[in-house]
């Protein structure tokens, strides 16, 4: 059976959809709860994708293994930051958490060009590139897993949020920290927890990153341009919109590369981005932050 | 007592003054290089951000060239050798500040010459700059038409320009492997794209038919639903003018949706060290090619390819395939082209204009071998004589299969089989 080019492309795109969703998942979570936009989402995503590919290239440990020992690193390098550095900021203006995880940004991709240089990378092991041929198309088993992988990891951040009493004082601090504070919640305690949630699930998506494309230390901008984009579409700090967003993203992208051609593949995605943005503000599911 | 004062503020302002003068001739005294006994070169080369890697092997291949000749005493002009100096500010990987660098390399520290940065972008901005103070700029890695349309008279380029660098690939591709539908996908920057419309051009001529030619965005990572495209067109030939994470991301990508075209050719791809290491067995057949192969021996004049092999070796320890890496080959070519140029003029450091106008006349008149190939200058500035020769990737080993540049051994697997 042929499949038609646009359900082929629909597949695809919630395929690259999924890898999105992991990535922007920790942002939208992290603005949701402190209303901090964090410009080093996609450096922590590179700090993930990298630990991945040293564990494998010189301890020779599968990345799928070496997801829980990615996820513990990322853990620990969101809470120091935000213990360390962003609770200094959290009650000023909104420009200075720009400033500062800005600023982080920076340090980390030089650091990461200092350290690694500024060669291309790739994890290449014997299943990658595997795939399995459904009604005769051909899909990405890395993909489909990726997509599983960040599922459950909504999953289970869902799950965590509303059924932990950790969760619970993340969420009574997202939406009221005062209050919050007056129940007795340490809430830099919950930033810095809520912080290193989320650099833990970019570290998730950096692992797939790296068994799927091509990574190296300047790579963080584009992804933290995509998480903004996606948490736009599925609505600021409304975590479950990010798996809607990336999906959306995701389509978008792919139906216009096979329609239109790959040169609008950027523009469509901006186009998206801004009709959203002006006819619904909170999201396509009207959930998200407007202030 | 009012006259006092006016006589020691006067007095006060002379000082003044005369110290200001006394300052001004100390700052402006390594300016005065009238008594440089030296060669003083500079380059504005990216050693931080996106380029870093490329750049620095550049920076050795400079650094390589400047070794060998100061241990041979220098540059000889006339009858006396004058050593050489290099001076380096990084670019950040960014197109103005090399503009910027590249006015103060010529106004402050007033080099002889400027040695390329790295990148056709990077090479627009900075060579629009010496050109202004007429000062030769002698590159390698700015090969973009574009550059060679400005009626620029000081800029020259030892490596051909990206539309002859694909010349002798599709003619290969066309005439030796039958090669008869082509599908392009570029991304749309000025070098990647400038190789394409190279490459559309050379299989056009050569009688090959473009089925499928795509542009893709800057930031565009998934090429996916760009290659179901072309898989459902069946070319023989898929050719990516891209950058070379898009080379390794799009040979997954092909594997991923388990479609092998007859042939891929990557500008930018097995000719770079990390491919075939970063891929390992899914780099097995994809066609890149390269401006030095063991395969290929140019007699130099001042040194044959072998002693350049020899001379990375023992200054750095490399072996195959970085050996190969055309930044530092081509970078000291290039400082070999400059050797012959001034060496032929026979003018003595420090340059002043007329020096400089010299050293661009007899540049524009040389012909010149150097281990590399063969050189000529177009009179828009680049290289017109030298050829690259088509490399496979094949058990790992980067194989020549361009008959044409000595390959006894080396044949193209075309088809290619199918993924595993």
């Amino acid at each position: 059976m042929d499949w038609h080019p646009f359900a082929v492309a629909v597949i695809d795109g919630i395929l690259l959809g999924g890898i999105y969703a992991a990535f922007s998942a920790g942002f939208s979570l992290v603005f949701g709860t402190m209303r901090v936009i964090n410009l080093a989402q996609g450096e922590l995503v590179m700090l993930g994708a990298f630990s991945a590919y040293w564990l494998y290239r010189v301890q020779a440990i599968d990345p799928f293994y070496s997801i829980p020992i990615v996820l513990g690193v990322l853990f620990l390098v969101g809470f120091g930051l935000q213990k360390l550095l962003i609770n200094r900021i959290i009650a000023k203006e909104p420009l200075v958490s720009l400033l500062l995880t800005f600023g982080i940004s920076l340090i980390l991709e030089n650091l990461a060009l200092r350290l690694w240089t500024g060669d291309y990378r790739t994890i290449t092991t014997s299943y990658t590139g595997s795939r399995t041929v459904v009604a005769g198309v051909t899909l990405s088993n890395m993909r489909v897993v990726g997509l599983g992988l960040a599922m459950l990891a909504m999953v289970g951040l869902f799950l965590f949020l509303t059924k932990t009493k950790i969760g619970k004082a993340i969420r009574a601090t997202a939406q009221h920290p005062d209050a919050a504070r007056l129940m007795g919640i340490r809430i830099h305690q919950i930033y810095a927890l809520t912080f290193g949630v989320g650099a833990a699930l970019a570290g998730l998506a950096g692992v797939l990153i790296a068994l799927i494309f091509t990574i190296q230390p300047a790579m963080g901008g584009f992804y933290t341009l995509m998480s903004f984009c996606v948490v736009v579409l599925g609505g600021m700090g409304y975590v479950p919109g990010a798996l809607v967003g990336g999906f959306v993203l995701g389509i978008i992208q792919t139906t216009s590369a096979t329609f239109l051609g790959g040169h609008w593949m950027e523009f469509s995605i901006f186009a998206t981005l801004l009709l959203v943005l002006l006819s619904r503000p909170a999201g396509i599911l009207g959930k998200g932050i407007v202030e | 007592m009012g006259r006092v004062r006016c006589l020691a503020g006067v007095r006060a302002i002379l000082g003044t003054l005369v110290i200001a003068v006394l300052l001004g001739l100390w700052a402006s005294a390594p300016a005065h290089a009238a008594e440089r006994d030296y060669f003083l070169f500079g380059s504005a080369l990216s050693l931080t951000g996106r380029f870093s890697t490329e750049a620095k092997s550049m920076m050795e291949g400079y650094e390589l060239w400047k070794w060998w000749i100061n241990k041979q005493g220098g540059i000889k002009v006339g009858d006396k050798r004058y050593r050489v100096e290099i001076k380096y500010y990084d670019d950040k990987s960014d197109a103005a500040t090399a503009a910027k660098l590249v006015e103060k390399l010529i106004t402050e520290d007033k080099v002889d010459l400027i040695f390329g940065p790295y990148t056709s972008g990077v090479t627009f901005a900075a060579s629009a700059i010496s050109e202004k103070y007429r000062t030769p700029m002698f590159e390698e890695a700015g090969l973009s038409e574009g550059l060679f349309d400005r009626g620029f008279k000081y800029l020259f380029a030892t490596d051909v320009s990206v539309r002859l660098l694909m010349k002798r690939p599709m003619e290969y591709m066309v005439q030796e492997l039958g090669v008869k539908k082509v599908a392009i996908v570029a991304r749309d920057a000025i070098f990647p794209l400038a190789m394409s419309e190279a490459a559309k051009e050379f299989f056009d001529k050569y009688g090959a038919q473009i089925i499928h030619f795509e542009k893709f965005g800057a930031e565009v990572k998934d090429l996916t639903p760009i290659l179901r495209k072309v898989q459902a067109k069946n070319p023989d030939m898929l050719m990516l003018g891209g950058h070379l994470q898009d080379s390794i991301a799009v040979q997954k990508q092909l594997k991923e949706i388990g479609y092998r075209p007859k042939g891929v050719f990557y500008p930018i791809g097995a000719n770079h060290p990390e491919f075939v290491p970063e891929l390992g067995k899914d780099a097995e057949y994809a066609t890149s090619f390269l401006a030095l192969h063991p395969d290929m021996y140019f007699k130099g004049k001042h040194m044959d390819t072998n002693q350049f092999y020899a001379l990375v070796k023992e200054r750095y320890g490399y072996g195959l395939p970085k050996i190969l890496d055309e930044e530092i080959s081509g970078a000291m070519s290039m400082c070999l082209v400059v050797q012959e140029v001034i060496e032929t003029a026979g003018v003595a450091p420090p340059f002043d204009q007329a020096k400089k106008d010299k050293v661009r006349d007899t540049a524009a008149k040389i012909e010149l071998t150097t281990f590399y190939g063969p050189l000529k200058f177009h009179e828009k500035g680049y290289n017109v004589a030298k050829e690259w020769t088509t490399i496979q990737v094949q058990d790992g080993q980067l194989v020549n299969v361009d008959p044409k540049f000595r390959a006894p051994k080396g044949k193209a697997i075309y088809p290619a089989p199918p993924w595993k």
